[in-house]
Parts: C-alpha cells; structure tokens; sequence
C-alpha cells in the first residue's frame, strides 16, 4: 500500500475491518447520529448557536468515531467552523450537549491536552522561533522537548527550526500549524479548513500526511473542507451540513451507493420547467435543479424507463435536452443531492 | 508527565511584549535624572509642611512621569498586545492548550500588568531609596500610601481598557480610550476644582476622589500647597477613598474575568 491514495489506505481502518455499515439520511430538522456500537471520540447532540439573529448551527448532531478521518463537508457559511469551535471549547453552544472524550469541552480543558488544533486561519507569536515555540508546546503539554524536532520533521519543516514562525510562508506556517497540533501525540486532531492556504501541491502533501498520520497513529481526524474533492481524497466517512443542519453522514462508499447510484443528470435549458413535470412521474423521489440542470433520483427498485420519460416530458413541454447522464462520481454529486444545493 | 502551560503562555507572552524595552528604559533614564537633579539641588526638596506632607510631596514629585510610562506601557500590553492576539487569532491558539481561561488571562495580565509595575516600582523605589533614604523609613505610611494613590486611577484605566477591549475582540480604538481617560482625568481635576470653588462646594471633589483616591491623599497631606480649603480630608477619610478606589478596581478586573471566562468566544 502506497501513500499515493491516502483515500485507500485510510479505508483500510479499523470500521472497514470491523464490516459496520454507518449510513444515515438525515432529515435537517431530526438529524440522526450513527449508532453502531464504535467507540465515538466527540459526539455533539441537538446543537443550536446563533450569532445575534443569524442562527449558525441549527439542531446538527454528530459522532465522530474512534480512528476515523471524519470529513465535515459542506459550502461556506453552513455552519462548519460554529460546530468545530464548539467541539473545540471556544464556543460555548445555545442548547444542545458536546462531549468530548465524554466531558463537556468548554467546562473541561483538561481534555484539550488529548486534542490537537489546526485553527482555519492558524495564528502563533510571530516572533518566536519554529522549534522554540513547539518546545515551549511540550512544556506546557508536558511531553519530551525531544517531540517538537519530531513533529517538525513529521511534517517536513526540520529544515528551519531556528526561523521564526512570521518567516514561514502560508504553507509552511500551515505545516507549523498540523506540527503544533501533533506535538503531544492527541488521539484527536481536528483541522478547520487545514488546505485554504496551500496551492495544490502543498494541499496534497497535507492530505497525504493526515492520511498517513492516520495510518501510523491511529488517530482520529475531523477535518473540514469546502472543496469536497479534497475529502474525496481521505475521508472514510463525511457529515454533510449546509444552513446549520446535517443533511447526511455516513461511510463514503455506502453514501454514493445511497445516493449516487441511481441519479440522473439532465442538462437543459429550461430545468425549472421540465423538473416540475419530472416530479409527477411517480417514481421519481427527488428532482432538484441547479445552475447546470437536474439531479434525479428514483425510489428503489420496479421497472421504469426515466431516459424515455424525461425524452417525452421534454418534448411535449418544449424544453431542449443537452445532455442525460446516469451515475456520480464525487462528493461535489453527493452534496448536491444530499443537500439540493451546489457547492460553492 | 503534567505540563506548565501558565508559566510558559507568561514567558511567551512577556516575550513579545518586552522585546523592545523602549518605554522602561526611558522611564530608567528619567529616575536616573532625578538622582542627578537629587545630588544637585538636595533630596527632601522645598516643601514647607509637616515631614509627612513632604514625604508625601517627594515621593509624588518622583512617581509622576514612571507613572505616566507606567500607564503607556500597561495600555499597549493590552489594548495593543492583546487586542492584536484577539483579532489575529493567538488567543484561540492558547485556548487550545489544558489551561484554564481564568489562568491564561492571569499568565497575560502577569505580563501586561505585572511586569510594568514592577519596573515602575523598582525604578522609582531604586530612585527613592537614593536620594531619600531617611524619608522612606521615618515616614513609610504617606510613602505607600502616596504609591497606593499613584497607580489606582492608571489601574482603573488598564482594567476599563482591558474589559472593553475583550469585548470589542480588537485594541486599537481602545488604545485611545485609555490615553484619552488618562489626560483627560487631569483636566477634569482642574475643572471640577474651579466648579467647586465657584459653588463653595468640595462635593465634586468628594465624588471624582473616588475614581482617583491621590487627590483625597493629597488633599490630606499638602492641604497647605491648595488655594483652596473647599476640601481637606482626614487621614481615615483619605484612606477610605483609596480603598473605594481599588473596589472599584477589583470590579471592573472582575468583570473582565467573568466576560473572558464565561462569556469571550473566539
């Protein structure tokens, strides 16, 4: 097994193993939580927090399991960072419960030495120096100083120790930030959006690590991305959450056999109209469109022709067919189906 | 193995605070004047009062300008150092270590705070103890009382600046609400002596004390130095209202706690 598809082998882990399936549709307005008897890291239950009147996160609960890489995917402003920095203790929630390692983490910081941060937009005293700042991190955490060189060259950045952290440039500090978060060796990791200031080498350096720390550590990942294909690339499960709410979460593989076998693509020029005559075949569970057509998706099972149906609403509406194509083949599809909204 | 997360967020913070000493080392060089100006003209000065009320007069000759530095440096440690750690993101950083948000504000105030008053301490005893050895152990009580009254209205301001500025998440505008409190206390003093002569009164006087308690003590102690005798507290009196102003103090830094501990989200 190689590093060069972390989505393989962070699959490998211990739920596949284990043969659990961990699906769930969720209704926005009664999430649901997987249950499957794994030992969850974080759980978070009917959590609500508004800004003012902007209400952030709306009812969203969620499990994160033991040795999982947990995407939280969703576009911005659904509500990812709310719920991270609640899981974190730097937020305290409106109403709902969190707990992590089974305490409530803003009461609790003692649990924050089992958990490592990487912050969407990473900050440390910029003038202290890269290995002296982690060292001064292994004493606060009171692990070996010998840790902070450790992690640095976990993360290919033992070659500027003695820079200083407002030196590095935006991927560097972004490794600083995930070495950091590793120092003390936390059996949770989670990472905020840890790839929006890399380009795409250093986004796939980054995800390759968290692949591979996975692998080699055991550790638990929650990691939050709006670019969905990135999570494609690690996650085992994701937690799908757009305006608040949790739309869907789940096993990758077992979300796209869910929702994305079975879904027809038209490209139209008129999607609202021809969705609208889509809807009354009796079949049809879903017909959402979008800026480029309509996502359909067919309840189970029974024999019907949907190509031939949505050929004869299309004519007898009027409505020009540009293109009709069955199957997914990423996240993107699966959010837009899950959620009916595109990614932005 | 337990960590010492309060020590080392204290050393890193005073690290970035104190990194260029430029305010402390001017204010040393002012203290080192005064030792010059002290072996030049004489050490107890020319005041003509009791030898509390000259102790008293010393000893706020020599805290005047540290006092000033003081309050520069405590208002840039936090309004400046703190705010810029709320608004860039280093105080989420330290949230996210095992440490309770009570301690680190404690490990950034013992930097911010603490260390400028020590400076300021030890610069303006050092400079006290040279040239005025006899004043400091024949007269203790004016002394400290004369330091007490010194630093309670700088403290009120620094613990005004550092509430406003937690819940504003930034320090710039409250960089100069603190410089703006701070002179403008002095004018207000002026202005409100000129009202209570015009009324006969020493009610204004009475009630702007209690924010800054060193014009009570120095009512008490250099009544005769005042046009006025609208005015003229006893020692108890004078006292009360120094320890009015640091309760009133101790609230607002209170506050300050309870908001950054309950109520800050980052």
């Amino acid at each position: 097994m190689t590093l060069d598809d972390p989505r393989q082998v962070a699959r490998t882990g211990s739920n596949a193993e284990r043969g659990e399936s961990n699906l769930h549709r969720c209704e926005p307005a009664q999430a649901l939580i997987s249950g499957c008897g794994t030992m969850s890291v974080a759980s978070i239950r009917d959590l609500s927090k508004s800004y003012g009147s902007v209400l952030a996160v709306d009812g969203l609960s969620l499990e994160i399991e033991e040795g999982a890489v947990m995407g939280l995917i969703g576009p911005n402003g659904a509500g990812k960072t709310t719920t991270i920095k609640v899981l974190l203790g730097l937020l305290s929630p409106d109403s709902g419960e969190v707990e992590v390692f089974g305490e409530d983490p803003w009461d609790n910081p003692r649990i924050r030495a089992r958990v490592g941060t990487v912050h969407e937009k990473s900050s440390f005293p910029l003038h202290q120096k890269v290995l002296g700042y982690l060292e001064s991190a292994c004493r606060i955490y009171g692990v070996p100083e010998s840790r902070a060189a450790e992690a640095l060259r976990e993360v290919d950045l033992d070659d500027v120790p003695q820079r200083r952290v407002g030196e590095l440039s935006a991927g560097m500090l972004q490794k600083f930030a995930i070495a950091h978060a590793l120092v003390h060796e936390p059996e949770f990791i989670v990472a905020d959006e840890p790839t929006s200031n890399l380009d795409p080498r250093g986004r796939n350096e980054l995800l390759d690590l968290i692949a591979r720390l996975n692998r080699e550590t055991g550790a638990t990942f929650l990691v939050s991305s709006h670019i969905l294909s990135e999570l494609n690339r690690i996650c085992r499960s994701v937690a799908i959450i757009s305006r608040g709410r949790l739309w869907a979460q789940g096993d990758v593989d077992e979300l796209w056999s869910r929702y994305g076998a079975g879904v027809t693509r038209v490209s139209t020029d008129r999607p609202e109209l021809l969705a609208d005559r889509i809807r009354e075949l009796e079949y049809v569970e879903i017909a959402e469109v979008d800026s480029t057509g309509i996502s359909i998706r067919e309840v189970a099972g029974g024999d019907r022709d949907l190509y031939g149906d949505v050929l004869r609403l299309a004519r007898e509406a009027g409505v020009r067919i540009t293109g009709i194509e069955t199957g997914t083949s990423s996240l993107e599809e699966l959010f837009r189906i899950a959620t009916g909204e595109g990614d932005n | 193995m337990s960590g010492r997360p309060f020590l080392e967020i204290l050393s890193s913070v005073a690290g970035e605070e104190y990194r260029f000493p430029i305010l402390e080392v001017f204010a040393a060089l002012f203290a080192l004047g005064t030792l010059v100006l002290a072996g030049a003209f004489g050490s107890t000065g020319h005041f003509a009062g009791t030898e509390e009320g000259a102790a008293f007069a010393l000893v706020n000759s020599l805290t005047g300008l540290p006092v000033m530095v003081l309050v520069v440096l405590m208002l840039k440690n936090i309004a400046y150092g703190l705010g810029n750690d709320l608004e860039s993101g280093v105080i989420r950083t330290y949230l996210s270590y095992p440490l309770r948000r009570s301690s680190l504000l404690s490990a950034r105030l013992v930097s911010s705070i603490g260390i400028g008053l020590l400076l300021f301490l030890g610069i303006s005893l050092l400079a006290l103890v040279i040239t005025s050895t006899e004043t400091i152990l024949s007269q203790p009580v004016p002394v400290a009382l004369c330091y007490l009254g010194a630093l309670c209205y700088p403290l009120l301001i620094v613990a005004l600046v550092l509430l406003l500025t937690l819940v504003m998440g930034r320090g710039g505008p409250t960089l100069l609400v603190g410089i703006l409190l701070y002179f403008a206390s002095g004018i207000l003093t002026s202005l409100l002596g000129f009202l209570g002569a015009a009324l006969g009164s020493g009610l204004p006087l009475r009630v702007f004390a209690v924010i800054r308690p060193d014009i009570a003590l120095q009512r008490h102690y250099t009544t005769g130095m005042f046009a006025d005798d609208l005015w003229v507290p006893t020692l108890a009196e004078a006292v009360t209202y120094t320890a009015l102003g640091y309760l009133l103090v101790a609230l607002v830094f209170a506050v300050a706690y309870l908001y950054f501990s309950r109520r800050l989200e980052t």
